[in-house]
């Protein structure tokens, strides 16, 4: 069983059974005694247990007024109605209502423990949630709600129907590899939605106003600057006089890289119709550059098709839309010609084939690239150049920011590269740093070679301070304050990111007025009030014991065997973890804790899920089923940091899709055009024109001193 | 002088409403000068709640003073102008994200009167259709976490973010880049892009013909804005352009201060220019941890608004709360400044301008006496400090989109109440 699936069985005590006045029994055909109705059993079992144990917070103006749970003391009516519904809420690892009285929620529950398991009140609980979901009858006074309510993941397979617009980072990517030109139009465009911690959610990325136009200006830029540089390379033929052929050529090589897949017949007019028009008012140039600011912006580049066509009561998505999955799951780019030339060829319909080809791709530095990218969102890397620093924090300057960066880079880079196993990335005994660097954190450097950015490996097997990705200074820096270190950032960032559980805030109404500064108390004990007062410890014990581990390192990334004047007390602890609680001692004891835990294992899967499929709530059941299986396949691939990946390239949703189809056409791939206008066809001349000459100038040869060209003077008013 | 969009293009926009947004697009004619009508509209923002024992005056409703050293001390100079309120707190919303979400939409889905538009896209449904932008959303370091519902204040649906613009630069190319070719150029430039949005636009609806309702709502999102896009291309600004803003480093701590003068200038040339009648000025957001290095101080906004009465931190806190009434106070001066282009009045005579936050006190995270401070555009008297006791902050959303004509009772969620903010007018 995963760690995270916390289901219960509950050893049910028959002395339970609640009583019920008898002068209404009489008037019953079944005894209420045995099998009292859900009311009944509401305003004998229930009503005096909310009474006792939760109006004291679940109401208006209490502390847990904002959940989801808002009783009315002494209003049984009311709290039938609310406790009914929500009754109903199910996550993956069971009901809300279960979860969280008894204190098995991953994100506790304020209140702490409110009933004990095994106790008759929770026992009276699970047969009422047993009775809202029909898991059990009247006449029933037992529940297995592990067995009622276990999901099914073998029925849910196939993902949502979607249409994904490319990140940033994506548009960037695409841009170069297609043109051959360095992209930064995508990097400056408006910020997008986060979700779940990363900017590319199939759901959050829409087309804003604001992101419509400067689209529109990125996509005229872009066709200026390819004109204007490489319009020698992406041709593929003269262009003499008004030859429709040209561009038709172009439409046909450069449309299929630009849509990921060939044009339709009624796309290569519409197109060509564009072309010609501009052409004839403006001339070549002006017309190839309109021409590809037009297909720049149109929805089958910018959203990224998942589609499928209709296929029994799902959808099958075509070799093109895999091809595009493959790459930008595996590459963050556009398909290259191999893959386009495979989704030609209709070949990857075929799971063997896409495994292959999977493999092949991530053995190219192309994927460890992505690694990068994706683990700056993971650990909220990006954060590091801008987050204020001050007073003695100051000597964190934008050299060292940007080395502590470097460094993180490229332990994810190799280590993604060599495929080492998971756990060996959070136990690492080495690192990469400039010889400014190992200054700054007061390491040996050693004597390895270094690379072409002046990185070298440092070996930190005899190291006692560094080693591991959690002490990576970028890390270490990201996740604290501008004067301080920070348990609560460090234990967020464990809780969240690794364990992949989603921290409520601090309810409202609460006085969060830390312990002001104090020169006679550590960090640690300034947030010792947190597990002192009891509106804060049931969450801030799942946070803080976790970040008292890294009080060894300061806000900027720095080892520190004092804080202030005081010794620095790194012990700590892991609740709830693998169904249990880990004590520790500093980062390298916590570092091995995570390592080999399943419910963290299974989080690296859930980020590459996220990352990759554009989806992150796992309360979705077919989202949760789909990280079960993916985490299958890692699990049985020795969890190395590739393994997720080839997870999530063999589960049905990466070639099957389930969801409504439109009125139109299901097709995704529209009718393809046929070349219409053969070189030696005659084009007509130009009608209308507004200037009279076109001049166009076509460099042929160039020999330094000299040159050779051709130029093409077209009379526009003949 | 505006220019007046073709009939085709007007009957885009209008089938794009119709089709998606059965509120934005309502397109009534813009209010002429109507006595006490404010034309234009400028939200200001600045994040983290208050602290209640430094900011509220002592006094009557129109005999009121500020305490040395308190938050709202620097707008002593327009006092005359300006509203203060206390005692506004929002409904059913409490907490960072929730008042962020709430502040100018009181929430309410699709079905609601004003379909979770936030504010500024209301009053921009209402007189915004004329202008070149129909509304411009700047932000002063909003986005380095990227859009969620702590850094966002401005919705066009519910969960649909108005991303605010935080580099000046892309704003001004925005603004005037129009202007930086020549005039036979553009007009060329302005030909082609209206075809290429045809072909964008066909394309897409044929690409939504396939899809289900739950993908539709992308492309639909995706047309509208293309509809706007179609007005920009078309209006030529009337103006010439400003100062080019350069050196400035878009997430640079401490560039702060001089982007959020850059925009606010920008901001306001814009409304001069008559480029938008709906402008909103984002101080960074909730939680938003900038640093006022340039007041000497060393810890983040958010951290200093949880500082305890009487703490250093609470001191500091107190003193950035101060710089952000200093910007307003700069801002209303460069209203009052710029001449209207109509009339000949002031800007600030003809443009409401509205301070809002997303929390009452910021240590407790509550959104109960939420500070709100209105003047401009003639519609309310100023010179007044409104305890309102305890009223839903909805009846002011009411009451200031009433005062730009528009026939609403109620704003967002009609839990909260109909009708406007009594005492207000």
């Amino acid at each position: 069983m995963n760690a995270s699936l916390l289901l219960f069985t509950l050893a049910c005590s028959h002395d339970t059974k609640p009583t019920t006045d008898p002068q209404e029994t009489d008037t019953n055909t079944v005894d209420p005694g045995e099998c009292p109705d859900d009311n009944t059993f509401f305003n004998s079992a229930i009503e005096p247990l909310i009474e006792s144990r939760c109006v004291g917070c679940h109401v208006e103006g209490g502390v847990a007024a904002e959940t989801r749970l808002l009783l009315k003391q002494g209003d049984s009516d009311h709290n039938y109605d609310v406790l009914t519904e929500v009754a109903q809420i199910q996550e993956a690892a069971g009901y809300l209502l279960w979860l969280k009285p008894t204190g098995q929620h991953d994100t506790g529950h304020v209140g702490g423990t409110v009933l004990a398991l095994d106790s008759e009140e929770a026992d009276a609980m699970a047969q009422f949630i047993g009775r809202v979901n029909d898991l059990i009858d009247d006449c029933d006074a037992e529940i297995d709600l592990e067995t009622a309510s276990s999901l099914d993941c073998a029925s849910t397979d196939a993902g949502k129907r979607l249409l994904r617009r490319l990140s940033h980072v994506e548009y960037d990517n695409t841009i170069t590899d297609i043109f051959g030109i360095e992209s930064e139009w995508g990097s400056s465009l408006a910020p997008d939605n986060v979700q779940h911690g990363y900017n590319n959610s199939a759901e959050a990325l829409q087309v804003s106003s604001l992101l419509v136009d400067q689209y529109m200006n990125a996509a005229e830029e872009i066709g200026s600057e390819v004109v204007g540089q490489r319009l020698d390379d992406i041709l593929s033929c003269d262009f003499v006089d008004r030859n429709l052929d040209c561009a038709e050529d172009f439409l046909m090589s450069y449309g299929t890289k630009i849509f990921r897949r060939p044009l339709s017949t009624t796309e290569m007019e519409t197109y060509l119709a564009l072309f010609d028009g501009v052409y004839c008012e403006e001339g070549f140039s002006e017309a190839m550059k309109w021409t590809i600011a037009a297909l720049l912006q149109s929805p089958h580049f910018l959203y990224r098709a998942e589609l499928g066509r209709k296929d029994g009561d799902d959808f099958v998505l075509s070799s093109w839309e895999i091809a595009t999955e493959l790459s930008y799951l595996i590459w963050q780019t556009t398909p290259d010609d191999s893959l386009l030339t495979m989704a030609a060829a209709d070949q990857l319909q075929d799971r063997a084939v896409v495994l292959e080809k999977a493999q092949e791709m991530l053995s190219d530095p192309r994927a460890a690239q992505t690694v990068v990218a994706m683990s700056e969102q993971w650990f909220s890397l990006d954060l590091l150049p801008i987050v204020a620093r001050e007073g003695e924090y100051e000597v964190l300057t934008d050299t060292v920011r940007a080395d502590m960066g470097m460094e993180i880079s490229k332990l994810m880079y190799h280590s993604f590269a060599n495929d080492v196993a998971f756990a060996d990335l959070m136990n690492a005994q080495h690192s990469y740093m400039s010889p400014a660097l190992a200054a700054y954190y007061g390491t040996s450097l050693g004597n390895e070679t270094p690379d072409a950015d002046g990185f070298q490996r440092v070996d930190l097997s005899g190291d006692s301070r560094y080693g591991g990705l959690l002490t990576q200074g970028a890390m270490l820096t990201v996740h604290a304050l501008p004067t301080t270190s920070s348990p609560i950032h460090r234990g967020v960032l464990v809780r969240e990111r690794f364990l992949c559980q989603e921290l409520p805030p601090p309810p409202a109404n609460l006085d969060t007025s830390p312990p002001a500064m104090d020169d006679s108390m550590s960090t640690r004990e300034r947030y010792d009030i947190h597990s002192t007062d009891p509106a804060c410890s049931s969450c801030h014990n799942l946070i803080d014991p976790i970040g008292f581990g890294f009080e060894n390192y300061d806000g900027i990334g720095r080892w520190r065997d004092v804080d202030g004047e005081h010794e620095v007390d790194a012990s700590g602890e892991v609740q709830n973890i693998d169904d249990g609680d880990q004590p520790f001692e500093g980062v390298f004891e916590l570092s091995s804790i995570l390592a080999e835990s399943d419910q963290v294992g299974q989080c690296y899967v859930q980020q590459w899920f996220t990352y990759g499929f554009g989806q992150g709530d796992m309360e979705e059941e077919d989202l949760y089923c789909a990280v079960e299986a993916a985490s299958e396949y890692y699990r049985s691939e020795g969890a190395t940091l590739q393994a997720p990946l080839l997870g999530l390239i063999q589960i049905d949703r990466f070639f099957q899709r389930h969801g409504e189809a439109g009125e139109g056409d299901t097709l995704a791939i529209p009718s393809t055009y046929v070349e219409q206008n053969p070189a030696d066809s005659e084009d007509p001349a130009c009608e209308n024109v507004s200037s009279e000459l076109e001049i166009y100038v076509r460099e042929d040869t160039n020999w330094g001193s000299g040159y050779c060209n051709t130029v093409i003077v077209t009379n526009m008013s003949a | 002088m505006l220019i007046k969009t073709s009939r085709r293009r007007f009957l885009h926009g209008l089938g794009a409403g119709t089709l998606a947004l059965p509120f934005v697009r309502q397109l009534h004619g813009v209010a002429q000068a109507d006595e006490g009508v404010p034309k234009r509209l400028f939200i200001f923002f600045t994040p983290n709640g208050t602290i209640p024992g430094h900011i509220w005056p002592s006094g009557t409703e129109t005999n009121f003073t500020f305490a040395s050293g308190s938050i709202w001390e620097p707008l002593q100079a327009y006092k005359n102008d300006l509203v203060f309120i206390k005692g506004l707190e929002f409904y059913n919303a409490t907490n960072h994200e929730a008042g962020m979400e709430a502040m100018l939409t009181n929430n309410g889905g699709t079905g609601t009167e004003t379909d979770n538009y936030s504010l500024d896209q209301v009053i921009a449904s209402h007189i915004g259709a004329a202008t070149r932008f129909s509304s411009l959303e700047l932000g002063v370091q909003t986005s380095a976490w990227g859009g969620s519902n702590q850094t966002r204040m401005s919705y066009a649906g519910p969960g649909v973010y108005v991303t605010p613009d935080d580099n000046p630069s892309n704003v001004y190319q925005r603004m005037f880049g129009e202007l930086l070719v020549g005039a036979e150029e553009a007009a060329q430039r302005r030909s082609r892009r209206q075809s290429i949005v045809d072909i964008t636009r066909s394309q897409i609806t044929d690409l939504r013909s396939r899809l289900g309702a739950e993908e539709r709502i992308k492309l639909d999102a995706h047309t509208e804005s293309l509809a706007q896009l179609e007005n920009t291309i078309h209006a030529v600004p009337q103006c010439a352009p400003s100062v080019e803003p350069n050196g400035l480093v878009t997430y640079n701590n401490d560039h702060f201060p001089d982007i959020a003068q850059t925009q606010m200038d920008l901001a306001v040339t814009a409304l001069a220019c008559d480029m938008t009648r709906v402008v909103s000025l984002q101080m960074s957001h909730t939680v938003g941890p900038p640093v006022f290095s340039w007041l000497g101080v060393s810890e983040g906004h958010h951290s200093l608004s949880h500082g305890a009465d009487g703490t250093q931190a609470a001191e500091e806190y107190v003193l950035c709360e101060r710089w952000f009434s200093e910007q307003f106070a700069l801002l209303i001066q460069k209203l009052k400044d710029q001449p209207d282009p109509e009339t000949g009045g002031s800007l600030f005579d003809s443009t409401l301008v509205v301070w809002a936050k997303e929390l009452g006190d910021g240590r407790m995270h509550v959104c109960t006496d939420v500070p709100f401070v209105l003047g401009g555009g003639g519609a309310f008297a100023g010179g007044r400090y409104l305890d309102v006791g305890h009223a839903y902050h909805s009846t002011l959303l009411v009451s200031i989109a009433q005062a730009f004509g528009m026939e609403l009772t109620t704003f967002g969620d009609p839990g909260s109440g109909t009708g406007g903010l009594e005492g207000l007018s």
